[in-house]
């Protein structure tokens, strides 16, 4: 019986520990070739990084500012891969958020912080959830499948936020398509605000904290909840939850809601937090996608989400401040080390998956 | 009894396994396992799940190492260390679990991996011919395009066979062969099999089934927690035998049952019909009451509508028209929920794909539709005190073997899987229980144990449905027996009165009983006698 508990942890610590560390170290030494080629000091190029990130508190600052959006969209995908569905669709759930919570900020401009703040928050909620939704309630009713429709309505997402800030919320006055600011009673307070040794002038702010308490509500959620015993249901055997008089279409529902939900929120952080204060559509392309990558590397986990989110704002962070230093190295390397720690965690996992049967056939 | 087992053996075995030990990380799965086959026989590997059978054969097919011990193929010391080994000693093995490509046709996937082919280029014409010539030379026809989603479990375990054959296998092993198969598909495997053993090969049958060992195998091996425990020529034994060697005491292979003391009416539904999507009738028409106290049983050939109508009932499908009454209270088409908490409790005849969810814990799976009960759950929140409280009760009553509570159910054997399921129902206290396959796949301790479980439930006063497709345990569970045909009950039987032989008449629908009759026999208007 101990042998088995242990056989167990063993599984847990190889997958969720040592596998994508493994995978973070070769895609280092790959990414370390590609800067090599480009006639750089590989690790001059990384122990500059490092230091950009953690030798000051504002470097861990504006690491954290990078790193938060990833969570939001990690957690998409994450939470529906949870009632065993694939949730492609972070990026268009992002915007429809993104823009639904600019617009209540710049609409009721007349409301006091806190109260805006959290209205913008659920209204960001609310646009994700229900760009989720359609999916869900297409799969439910006609059984198309998630992963198609929700990439199609990425597209259509991005065209129709496309539409409505230029035809809708835009001064034609302004050269870059982009919504009005939001109210003061919006403003996300920095995190110098709450933690007091916190360097200011950063871009930081309380929607990390707010990333971190929403990890800790879904593990609450999924683990200790009908809900979420029903949705874990749901995923692993929607046979067996029909039997146990689960409703499995309105769970289906209601997963890809609270999944596109958080995607919704992963713009609050730009749009919200200290900076431009509007919505600028071309500033958060891309982060759905990554977020896909995310949630893979932080193994559907939402503490290891945070931890790859993190990585994910250290390469970003990393690489703006590094084009100083090294200018012939483009600032692209950072999504070229995404892609590699991607792949290579696919096949460390596969590895370590493998390695795991034969330690089991030789018992 | 060891020493004479010994003398049984011939002198010069094609395969022999010494001294086979197989730790698992916390079992021992084979415990230094003599086994030994001989050229031309059929030779059974019993014992119940978890006894070591599958892990022996595994080992012999190279698909685990051993820790210790030998294998000597024509007395020659082998090693085996992976499959295609295995295959090249002529040694082939159908799993339990079919290994086939669903969209891909008969002859891609018999030859998947042993393609012939001339200069690189594929011949598939020489493959389907060779196929057809080994399936006639077995006794039976086969369309070799045709593709595997086509057809039935049967056929495909023919496929299985063919692609062992294929691969010039002189040995065969097969593991638990007819637990997927309806009656009518384990006649032609027996048929198979012993047009395979004229032709000379020898064949190796994992079963838990002692009738299958004594109707096919000339030697069978008795296997228990990991040990060997004897081999036996089927001339000098018995089921009974063989049934206490395999659970190591005295087995009741009969079930204790009391005279019936019937109550009230508990259940009483009219009219039940049910459509697919098609708008065909699958239940059609079908009305019948169980009293407290009483086992109602359905026997029939499987596919007949018994899954549809429990399946209605118990919330997880919808009847079409019909009524459905629980003690006044109206159950028509109620859902899972509803019903749960009327005191219907549900043994599904699918135990991995509708009695539990294997990759939760035994804790969750010891609530599994019950969850929404006030005892486990709040408004929002799980009672995880109290779940794991009831989980290590039912543990402890149940004598379910886990590591422990929180242990994933899938690593629990097929025995103690059914026992959970059977735990869990049982543990709500429900006034009627319906019980659809109770024992399918089990071994014979745990079977006992569940017949008398149910049977100690119908002392209680508590209704009983079975529904079973193994006659044995429906005449000696029942108190009255409804023979299913096509969606529609051919006769009604008083259980002491009736015959394997005479239910099989009606089960085939070449006989019925007048429709009103059964009606009223079913509705207990009249006794069975009239």
């Amino acid at each position: 019986m101990k042998s088995e508990r242990r056989s167990e942890l063993l599984f847990n610590v190889l997958m969720n520990g040592v596998a994508p560390i493994v995978a973070i170290l070769i895609a280092f030494a790959i990414g370390g070739i590609v800067i090599i080629s480009l006639g750089t000091n590989p690790l001059a190029f990384f122990s500059r990084m490092f230091s950009l990130n953690f030798g000051t508190l504002r470097g861990v600052s504006q690491m954290i500012y990078r790193a938060t959006p990833y969570f939001f969209t990690a957690m998409a995908l994450s939470f529906a891969f949870k009632a065993g569905l694939f949730n492609i669709g972070a990026e268009g759930q992002m915007f429809i958020g993104g823009l639904a919570l600019a617009w209540v900020g710049f609409t009721f401009t007349w409301l006091p912080f806190p109260i805006l703040f959290v209205l913008c928050l659920i209204a960001g909620f609310l646009g994700g959830a229900l760009w989720g939704a359609i999916p869900g309630y297409l799969k439910v009713k006609r059984g198309a499948h998630e992963v198609i429709t929700t990439i199609m309505l990425n597209f259509i997402a991005i065209a129709l936020v496309q539409y409505l800030v230029q035809n809708h919320f835009m001064n034609p006055e302004w050269g870059i398509p982009h919504t009005p600011s939001v109210a003061e009673g919006a403003y996300a307070p920095s995190l110098d605000k709450i933690i007091p040794w916190f360097p200011s002038g950063t871009r930081a702010n309380i929607m990390f904290l707010v990333a971190i308490i929403l990890a800790g509500l879904t593990l609450v959620l999924l683990n200790r909840t009908k809900l979420g015993y029903e949705i874990r249901a749901t995923g692993l055997n929607p046979n067996s939850a029909e039997y146990a008089g689960i409703n499995i279409s309105s769970r289906t529902v209601m997963t890809m809601a609270i999944s596109g939900g958080f995607a919704g929120m992963a713009t609050a952080n730009f749009i919200l937090g200290p900076g431009s204060h509007y919505f600028l559509k071309s500033e958060y392309g891309g982060i759905g996608f990554s977020g896909i990558a995310v949630g893979l590397l932080g193994r559907n986990n939402p503490l290891g989400i945070i931890l790859a989110a993190i990585l994910f704002g250290f390469l970003e962070n990393g690489a703006l401040g590094v084009q100083l230093y090294f200018p012939n190295v483009p600032r692209q390397i950072v999504e070229i080390m995404q892609a590699i720690i991607l792949i290579v965690l696919v096949i460390v996992l596969e590895l370590a998956r493998k390695f795991l049967k034969r330690l089991q056939k030789r018992g | 009894m060891a020493e004479n087992t010994r003398s049984e053996k011939a002198p010069d075995p094609l395969i022999r396994m010494e001294g086979i030990t197989k730790r698992f990380p916390g079992v021992l799965a084979s415990d230094s396992v003599d086994f030994s086959v001989q050229e031309g026989e059929i030779h059974a590997l019993v014992g119940e799940n978890g006894a070591g059978k599958t892990t022996l054969m595994k080992i012999l097919y190279g698909i685990y190492s051993k820790d210790t011990g030998q294998i000597y193929f024509e007395d020659e010391p082998v090693d085996i260390e992976d499959p295609k080994a295995a295959n090249e000693f002529g040694i082939g093995m159908v799993h339990q679990h079919f290994m086939l490509v669903p969209p891909l046709s008969v002859v891609d996937n018999i030859t998947l991996g042993s393609e012939i082919a001339h200069r690189g280029i594929l011949d598939r014409e020489e493959g389907k011919k060779r196929i057809q010539e080994l399936a006639s030379d077995i006794g039976f026809d086969i369309d070799p395009e045709a593709r595997i989603e086509e057809l039935s479990v049967g056929v495909r375990q023919r496929i299985e066979i063919l692609k062992v054959l294929f691969r010039e296998a002189e040995v065969l092993i097969l593991d638990e062969p007819t637990a997927v198969l309806t009656p009518q598909e384990v006649e032609s495997l027996y048929e198979i099999l012993n047009n395979l053993q004229e032709q000379g090969k020898t064949i190796i049958f994992i079963t838990h089934k002692l009738n299958e060992v004594m109707d096919l195998a000339d030697r069978v091996t008795v296997m228990r927690d990991g040990k060997e425990v004897g081999t036996k020529e089927i001339e000098n034994t018995s089921k009974k035998e063989l049934a206490n060697m395999m659970v190591g005491r005295e087995v009741l292979l009969r079930v204790e049952k009391k005279e019936a003391e019937l109550g009230e009416e508990l259940i009483r539904t009219e009219n039940l019909t049910v459509t697919n999507d098609e708008g065909k009738e699958i239940v059609n028409d079908i009305s019948f009451s169980i009293q407290e106290g009483e086992v109602f049983g359905i026997a029939g050939v499987q596919g007949n509508g018994q899954t549809e109508l429990i399946e209605a009932l118990t919330g997880i499908d919808e009847f079409s028209s019909g009524t459905v009454e629980v003690q006044e209270s109206d159950l028509t088409n109620a859902d899972g929920r509803e019903i749960r908490e009327e005191g219907i409790g549900h043994i599904p005849e699918d135990r991995l794909d509708r009695g539990m969810i294997t990759d939760f814990t035994v804790t969750e799976n010891f609530v599994l539709g019950y969850h929404t009960f006030e005892r486990y759950s709040n408004r929002l929140f799980l009672k995880l005190r109290e779940m794991d409280a009831h989980a290590e009760e039912a543990v402890e009553e149940f004598d379910i073997k886990t590591p422990s509570i929180k242990t994933l159910a899938e690593s629990l054997s097929g025995g103690n899987q059914q026992k959970l399921i059977v735990a869990r129902e049982l543990s709500q206290q429900p006034k009627l229980l319906v019980a659809a396959q109770p024992t399918r796949g089990i071994d014979v301790g745990a079977i006992e144990f569940v017949h008398e479980r149910l049977m100690e439930e119908r002392a209680r006063g508590k209704g009983l449905l079975l529904v079973s497709s193994e006659l044995d345990e429906i005449i000696s569970l029942s108190d009255r027996i409804a023979v299913i045909y096509e969606g529609e009950f051919t006769g009604i039987f008083d259980a002491d009165e009736t015959s394997k032989e005479e239910l099989g008449v009606y089960m085939t629908g070449s006989k019925r009983q007048d429709e009103e009759k059964v009606r009223r026999k079913a509705l207990n208007q009249v006794s069975l006698r009239e």
